[in-house]
């Protein structure tokens, strides 16, 4: 810049030297060659015309030039400035911290200070708008992961449950066709029943005519032990008739032997008489007691004749009764038996029908067996091919999170915002603790928060419980753990920016996760440690 | 031995009658007639054996119970035949009726020749077709109801 400078002031005054030098040379040879006077007032008048001339392009031409030079000069200055900021500004940029590129630009141009600044606020709602969405897609494509698995699960298990039905059907297809047989059989027999049972109603009208001529006869039995009672009541009538005459004799031949008896030796012959005539009376009577003793039995005879005979009438009437509701039963068999030979018929085409059915079901139900199949083999790959959106999206996270801007989705961001806090209490280890404390609290995703000094020794650590639980630490998670030999701490060692890893599997929960580290500045900006935490995406991702 | 009842071998004629289980023999001698059961009414505070007061002839006749008669005590009998006795010769002669259950008939007993007929009501007990038969002593029992009839009715 100096030289430049020099070197336009000499190109300035080259010009008016070389004028004065060709108007001193002109006029010194005009003054050797001139003699004359009029020549001297010619040599005179062409100095004082070529001192003019220097004075006016001196005046005219120099000191503007001189002027310009100066001011383009400033301006180159500025301009190195702005271009030393803007290459600064679009350093940050290409390290993608916007933030930082936003925050320089205050030395630009208006315009371009509104170009660059648009330019980052388009470029960081841009990220923010890509982080969301991949977001987004990570939470749709672990939702879709999620319910694909579920259904792959419950396709399986319809396919399972499918060919179960399937069997049960080709069971219920035998079954069907088993009954077919069997109702054909029953209509067979209900058949033959019904013909048995018309036969039955037959013969059973033929007991009926049989019991009725039955009771009749009883009737007419009955009337005639009537009779015959009658008669055997006059027959006591006429015997008790006879017995009192009897007994009258007996009496008159007792009465006729004491007279004999009191006529003495005249009235033995009579006495014999009178004894013979007691002996016929008394015959007489034992004859009667004898027609008595069996007509006493001829009667009960009679009485039992009759009272059979009601018992018959009864049983007779009672199994005319019956019969009456046997031939209702009969015919009401006789219709059940027809219905149920319909019912078998329609039963045994009903179930033939239900076999073919069947078997057209058992067809459907194979292909749906088999599509189901297909549906739980595409939804495997649907899965598949979430899972690789899952991780697709979670490495479009990983790109925006190399991004700093201003999101509270911006990892980068937020952890510049705790080194602002760390920077206050430089050398207290208890705060540090405490900050890094908080930082685990306010981010419940971070695994583990620590610090490493310029060295790469881990001087301060904080472990997230909730995520870790009782397990042990491992043996890199410990202070005076160096972590010089991290590509992290290597790339932030370098050019002072943050760093993200790819993702890992953590030691600490063996979930996969990413480490974030930013630089901690002193009050003056000097780079004094390093902020370091381990993101667990598992939980990251939901939140 | 009383000439009207038995001769002097015992041998008499009887009027064989039975009252419950008792089978007596009546003689026949005293014996007036055999009729079917009288009707007889109730004399209030008679003796037990005294059935009541029948109609007989016109004239009223005492009917005994004869097994009361004899036995004392009362018994299921029917009383189907009324035996008359009576048939004294002197005038005013007592008549009265015994109330048995059947009068058989007219036998031939043989008694003994300690037959008392003059004391006891019941002479002699014999044996007869293998049973049992009490005579009985009508005349004195004629006697009493004359007796009882004078004082009752005299």
């Amino acid at each position: 810049m100096v030289d430049s400078q020099n070197r336009g002031g000499l190109e300035a005054w080259l010009g008016p030297v070389m004028i004065v030098i060709v108007v001193l040379v002109g006029g010194a040879f005009l003054e050797a060659t001139v003699d004359g006077a009029d020549e001297s007032w010619f040599v005179r008048g062409f100095l004082v015309i070529g001192l003019l001339t220097i004075v006016g392009y001196l005046l005219l031409v120099h000191f503007p030039t001189r002027r310009k030079l100066r001011d383009y000069r400033t301006l180159q200055l500025r301009y190195d400035e702005q271009c030393e900021v803007l290459g600064s500004s679009l350093d940050d940029l290409r390290h993608g911290d916007l933030v930082g590129a936003r925050e320089l630009i205050s030395g630009l141009p208006e315009d371009m200070s509104k170009a660059v600044d648009a330019a980052s606020g388009a470029l960081a709602a841009l990220i923010q708008q890509i982080q969301s969405s991949s977001v987004e897609v990570a939470i749709a494509a672990g939702t879709v992961q999620r319910i694909s698995t579920e259904l792959a699960s419950a396709s399986s298990q319809q396919a399972a449950a499918v060919v179960e039905i399937t069997a049960t059907t080709e069971e219920l297809a035998r079954t069907a066709g088993q009954i077919a047989t069997n109702a054909s059989s029953q209509a067979e027999l209900a058949a033959h029943s019904e013909t048995a049972g018309d036969e039955g109603a037959a013969a059973l009208e033929s007991a009926v005519s049989g019991v009725e001529a039955v009771r009749q006869h009883m009737d007419a039995i009955s009337a005639r032990a009537d009779t015959l009672g009658n008669r055997s009541r006059e027959i006591y009538r006429v015997l008790d008739l006879i017995t009192e005459i009897a007994q009258e004799n007996h009496i008159l031949a007792l009465n006729a032997a004491i007279e004999a008896s009191s006529a003495g030796e005249h009235g033995e012959r009579f006495a014999v008489v009178a004894d013979e005539v007691r002996r016929l009376a008394e015959r007489s009577r034992e004859s009667v007691d004898s027609v008595r003793s069996h007509l006493d039995e001829f009667v009960g005879s009679i009485r039992g004749v009759v009272v059979a005979t009601e018992a018959g009438t009864k049983a007779a009437q009672q199994v005319l009764e019956g019969s009456k509701h046997t031939r209702e039963a009969i015919a009401q068999l006789r219709s059940a038996l027809a219905d149920t030979a319909r019912a078998a018929r329609e039963i045994s085409l009903g179930t033939q029908e239900q076999g073919t059915a069947s078997d057209q079901v058992v067809l459907t139900l194979r292909e749906v067996s088999e599509v189901v199949q297909r549906i739980a083999d595409g939804l495997g790959q649907y899965t598949d091919a979430a899972e690789r959106l899952n991780q697709l999206a979670l490495s479009i996270q990983l790109l925006t999170q190399s991004f700093r801007i201003e999101s509270e989705h911006s990892l980068k961001h937020q952890l510049a915002r705790w080194t602002d806090r760390l920077r206050n209490h430089a050398g207290n280890l208890e705060a540090v603790g405490g900050v890094l404390e908080d930082l685990l609290e306010e981010c419940p995703y971070l695994e583990l928060a620590y610090i490493v000094d310029l060295a790469g020794s881990m001087i301060s650590f904080a472990a997230n419980r909730d995520l870790i639980g009782d397990r042990e630490h491992p043996g890199s998670a410990a202070v005076g753990q160096n972590y010089a030999d991290r590509p992290w701490f290597q790339a932030l060692s370098r050019d002072g920016r943050a760093a993200v890893t790819p993702i890992y599997e953590s030691l600490l929960t063996g979930d996969p996760c990413f480490t974030i580290a930013v630089a901690v500045p002193d009050p003056d900006g000097e780079m004094v440690g390093t902020l370091g935490v381990d993101v667990n995406l598992m939980n990251w991702t939901k939140i | 031995m009383n000439q009207e009842i038995a001769g002097d071998d015992g041998h008499g004629r009887f009027l064989l009658v039975r009252a419950g289980s008792l089978r007596c023999a009546l003689p026949a001698f005293h014996v007036v007639r055999i009729v079917r059961q009288l009707r007889c009414h109730a004399v209030p505070g008679s003796r037990s054996h005294l059935v009541g007061l029948a109609q007989y002839g016109g004239d009223p006749l005492p009917v005994l119970d004869l097994h009361v008669l004899v036995q004392g005590s009362l018994s299921n009998t029917r009383h189907h035949s009324t035996v008359i006795l009576g048939r004294g010769q002197e005038r005013g002669h007592s008549v009265l009726g015994l109330a048995v259950d059947e009068v058989v008939r007219v036998v031939n007993l043989t008694l003994g020749n300690a037959a008392d007929f003059d004391t006891t009501f019941v002479v002699e007990t014999v044996k007869f077709e293998g049973e049992e038969v009490m005579v009985l002593n009508t005349k004195q029992l004629l006697q009493e109801e004359r007796a009882d009839s004078g004082a009752k009715y005299g």
